[in-house]
């Protein structure tokens, strides 16, 4: 095979061409020009041209035309072509690469810059050449092995294809941050994809690709890059090495676009109804993950979900209080929204230490009686002082908006160490149980009902303290007027007492109910009901009778199964009345339990107490 | 005198040739450590000052700057670095691989001037 | 009192809008203007319906461009029974899209949420955001000769960007988090032609991509020197670029966002640090 490497430079303007011609002499290259095509024509006949730098308007036709006339005929559509343009016809970069230009460059360059870029190109067509080929990674490309069946410029010939439409990646640098990109087209040596990330050429590139089998990452290098417009994404010519999985995929795409268009290889067709998706080699660097779909139009960049129509109001006022003022609270960032109001992370200027904001609902802090019964109970509440209460701190009310600042609790809920250990049937469980009755015990002295009792609402904070939080719906009994009919039914379906569901007055023997509840999921690791709504598992705390909690969980003591059990009896009258007798029934049997450890060193015996 | 800048950053690369063209010698661009040591083993001999830095893509700056001084030809040329790392350990690994001196981004064109100046004379 | 504009809205949007507010807020009716400055105005309204979509999303991201970085909401109004996504909304650099089958309570809250008073940063914000200040000026006074003024910051709810030209670096190691700095392009172009000591018609596009992840390297990678034996100690990733706006950056939970706005010659430019200490889980 004859070494093609004379260049072969087109330009109307006589001066620039003498100038090129010489840099490139200089660098010991043979170099040939010409004016226009016709000459150019010539030119290709007679010598060995290995490269065609051409400009992009010449004496005769545009450069553009002559490409496209170059890429018709059979014998000279090999020839590398790149394009050699003066800055402001930048914006012609895409249709040259559709056209099958192999690279664009743009003048007015530095004499250094342009001779070393042709020297990577002539490198990178022609490896066995005399020069090593310059590319970012700093390692050589592997020569061609003598035994290819297909000689090297046809491969690298490989015609441009144009995908589906929806064919979507993601690239990234560092496989941290990752920007959206889509396949403008593509072939054997990789692809053309428009993107908004940047790279200069040679950089190592990594490129996920979603397809409906899982995902697939493959590392590749930029060969191009193609500016259309200053504000537009660019063209990133992106290659991948020979033995990667970028074949597979080269091949699934092919026959994803051959089973589109039925006019072509019907043959193929018959044979495979779909495209199989491609047999991994495992060459290369893929990952698999479990497929994530993408709504809308852009992937996702950042850990958190796009705002979509969905994403209720009440998170998007939320969203629209970051970063703000709120009285002389700064609402640091969003923590999550409970069962009143959304939760923030603050910081108090005045008295310099962090608290917990909880901001009202709008549709709460819109009613007037919720209002007034909300800073009631605040004040309430406030005055509460006990180790194992998160303490409230003050009440504001800016622009309609309704917060109260909080002690900010930094830890765990039960329902957060149910998730990560199964469930704590342990001693610290009973210690909690035991902690949260006396706690509840303290509260009912003021007449205060918490009314959502749930795992949620019981924190264990950094240094093991249990702290229950949201009394924000915690109501005062009236003790004169036993009658009062309760504001609607508050707590959360799985804890929640049947005669607050059913609407009767209720006292703190709901909460021992919803204390209960909690606590046998918290010793099994499931709910006492279940079901698919919220009303089905209403009934069930109507109307059935729960699971015992050794059913559930078989290492439960028959004592604290049958405690619970009485708890959660129906009828209030049937529970413990107090809390002072679970805590003594949990304390002797706690007692024991420790003896018993003492001997066995074991968790909470399953049988016979 | 030729005096090679290795930064994989156009934009550095250029403002660092400037100011070596402006002291009178001919600068050399090259892109990273592999490209340096190809530009020395093409024309060492005329090879007066190397302006490296640190953070490249494939062989990076200290590596280049060892490979330099393994290599009897090349030890000679001094070598002074240019980095945004100017952490004192750093500095003192790269005066101990060989390195003449060190210059942190960001310098003004005449901090780098000076500090030319005085390895070249 | 706080002004708002509304541009090209109808009488159904002024109405509303005035019946939300009432005296609170000076409400101005404009056609719309991409040249005119927004800095005066707490919020600026836009509505769908009477123009192509095409159209109101290009205006909309000229009026991001108005915005010159600052805190300036901007809602869209959507008619009702537009069913048009909200992304590309957000992405063109509208902050809120409601309509008018939303409950009008829930659009009061949200546009009173936008018109609250922007906090000031924290004690602790400021121990690592000072020296990014500091490192800001220090870069671009020693590479391009200019002077950058730091004029203000405020903590945007999204870690999203909007400009031509971003560069962006991984901070990781005690502390985690991104630094990116945002230029419009004519900036851009400005600030490299001073830093490589060319005329700006030798700037090419490749020029300023290469300059931009440079400066961010530079003014990360200067910062990081104050931070050396101190909680917020970080190592920084490769720099990458990216071109547009709209992109949304992923940051770690719970971390604020900060946007510091720099001025330099009458434009601006912003740098955006979201740096969180990593806690050791102790279990």
């Amino acid at each position: 095979m004859s070494e093609k490497n004379e260049i072969l430079l087109i330009n109307r303007d006589k001066g620039f061409l003498e100038d090129m011609a010489g840099s490139l002499r200089q660098a010991e290259f043979k170099v040939h020009t010409a004016f226009g095509m016709h000459e150019a024509l010539l030119a290709l006949t007679f010598y060995p041209v290995g490269l065609i730098l051409c400009d992009n308007v010449l004496q005769d036709v545009t450069g553009y035309d002559f490409l496209r006339f170059l890429k018709n005929d059979p014998l000279r559509d090999s020839v590398p072509f790149v394009f050699f343009v003066p800055i402001n016809d930048q914006g012609h970069a895409f249709k040259a690469f559709e056209l099958g230009a192999d690279d664009f460059l743009v003048y007015p360059m530095e004499v250094e810059d342009f001779v070393s870029r042709i020297k990577e190109i002539m490198a990178l067509q022609y490896p066995a050449a005399k020069e090593i080929p310059v590319d970012g990674s700093g390692k050589a490309s592997p020569l061609l092995p003598a035994d290819t069946t297909t000689p090297p410029q046809e491969r690298r010939r490989a015609k441009r294809k144009q995908p589906l439409p929806n064919l979507k990646v993601s690239l990234s640098r560092d496989e941290i941050l990752w920007m959206p990109g889509r396949i403008k087209n593509f072939s054997l040596d990789g692809m053309l994809v428009i993107t908004s990330l940047l790279g200069k050429p040679g950089v190592s590139l990594i490129v996920k690709f979603s397809l409906p089998q899982g995902v697939v990452t493959i590392k590749g290098h930029i060969k191009h890059v193609a500016f259309d417009d200053f504000r537009q994404p660019v063209g990133l010519g992106v290659t991948f090495p020979e033995n990667s999985a970028w074949r597979e995929i080269n091949d699934y795409f092919t026959s994803l676009i051959n089973s589109a268009d039925p006019g072509t290889s019907k043959k193929e067709s018959c044979e495979q109804q779909t495209p199989s998706p491609p047999q991994w080699t495992g060459a290369g660097k893929t990952v698999f993950l479990p497929y994530q779909g993408s709504e809308g139009e852009d992937f996702l960049l950042s850990d958190s979900a796009p705002r979509t129509e969905e994403e209720t109001y009440e998170s998007r006022f939320y969203h629209s209080l970051v970063g703000k003022q709120l009285g002389s609270y700064k609402a640091v960032c969003f923590i999550g929204s409970g069962s009143m109001g959304g939760v923030f992370k603050g910081w108090d200027s005045a008295l310099e230490r962090e608290v917990a904001l909880k901001v009202i609902s709008f549709e709460l802090s819109s009613q007037e009686t919720f209002r007034e019964m909300f800073i009631k109970e605040a004040r309430l509440i406030s005055k509460l002082d006990h180790p194992n209460i998160a303490h409230i701190y003050s009440i504001g009310d800016t622009d309609g908006i309704l917060f109260f600042a909080m002690e900010l609790i930094a830890g765990e809920t039960l329902s957060d160490l149910i998730i990560e250990h199964g469930n704590l049937n342990t001693l610290k469980g009973l210690d909690y149980l035991l902690t949260v009755c006396q706690t509840l015990d303290f509260v009912r002295q003021k007449n205060i009902i918490h009314r959502d009792i749930k795992p949620e609402n019981i924190v264990i904070n950094d240094k093991g303290v249990l702290k229950i939080v949201d009394f924000g719906v915690a109501k005062k009994i009236d003790v004169n007027a036993p009658g009062e009919m309760p504001e609607g039914i508050v707590g959360s379906p799985l804890y929640i007492s049947p005669e607050s569901i059913s609407g009767h007055v209720i006292d703190h023997r709901s909460d021992i109910y919803s204390l209960g509840a909690t606590f046998y999921h918290v010793f099994t690791g499931y709910p006492p009901f279940e079901g698919d709504d919220a009303k089905t598992i209403l009934l069930h705390h109507l109307n059935s009778k729960s699971r015992p909690l050794k059913e559930r969980n078989p290492k439960v003591s028959v004592f604290l199964s049958r405690v619970i059990e009485k708890m959660m009896a129906k009828d209030p009258q049937e529970r413990y009345q107090n809390y002072k007798t679970i805590v003594q029934e949990l304390q002797s049997f706690r007692s024991m339990v420790i003896q018993a450890k003492k001997k066995k060193n074991s968790f909470l015996p399953g049988t016979g107490q | 005198m030729k005096v090679i800048v290795v930064d994989d950053s156009l934009v550095m690369r250029k403002i660092i040739v400037n100011v070596v063209e402006s002291l009178g010698y001919e600068g050399v661009h090259a892109t990273n450590g592999k490209n340096l040591l190809e530009i020395l083993e093409h024309c060492g001999g005329e090879v007066g000052l190397v302006l490296l830095d640190w953070n490249m893509p494939g062989i990076n700056g200290i590596e280049a700057l060892k490979t330099m001084q393994k290599d009897s030809r090349f030890r000679a040329i001094p070598v002074f670095m240019i980095s945004t790392e100017s952490e004192d350990a750093k500095v003192g690994e790269a005066l101990k691989t060989g390195a003449k001196g060190y210059l942190a981004k960001p310098f003004t064109p005449e901090e780098l001037a000076a500090k030319i100046k005085d390895i070249l004379g | 009192m706080n002004k708002i504009i509304l541009y090209d809205c109808s009488q159904e949007v002024t109405d509303m809008v005035n019946n939300l507010f009432g005296k609170k807020v000076a409400i101005e009716n404009s056609s719309f203007d991409a040249q005119r400055p927004l800095q005066e105005f707490r919020m600026v309204i836009v509505e769908t319906g009477s123009k192509k979509t095409e159209q109101l999303l290009q205006e909309i991201k000229a009026l991001r461009y108005a915005c010159n970085f600052r805190n300036i909401p901007i809602i869209v109004m959507k008619k009702k029974g537009d069913t048009y996504p909200n992304n590309p909304y957000l992405m063109a650099g509208a902050t809120e899209i409601l309509s008018w089958e939303a409950p009008p309570l829930a659009c009061r809250q949200i546009l009173q949420g936008y018109l609250i008073p922007n906090r000031k940063p924290l004690d602790q914000e400021m121990e690592y955001l000072t020296p990014f200040i500091d490192s800001t000026k220090h870069i671009l006074k020693t590479m391009t000769s200019m002077d950058a003024e730091y004029k203000e910051l405020y903590f945007p709810s999204d870690f999203r960007i909007f400009g031509d030209v971003s560069g962006i670096v991984g901070l990781s190691g005690k502390a985690e988090g991104n630094a990116v700095i945002t230029f419009c392009w004519d900036l851009a172009r400005k600030v490299i032609s001073h830093m490589m000591r060319v005329t700006e018609d030798q700037i090419n596009a490749e020029f300023i991509h290469d300059g931009v992840g440079e400066l961010i390297n530079m003014i990360s990678g200067f910062a990081k020197k104050s931070f050396v034996g101190k909680p917020y100690h970080f190592e920084l990733s490769i720099p990458t670029v990216v071109m547009g706006s709209g992109h949304q950056i992923g940051h770690p939970e719970e971390a604020s966002i900060a946007l510091l706005i720099f001025d330099v010659e009458k434009n601006s430019f912003a740098l955006q640090v979201c740096l969180k200490l990593k806690i050791e889980k102790g279990n």
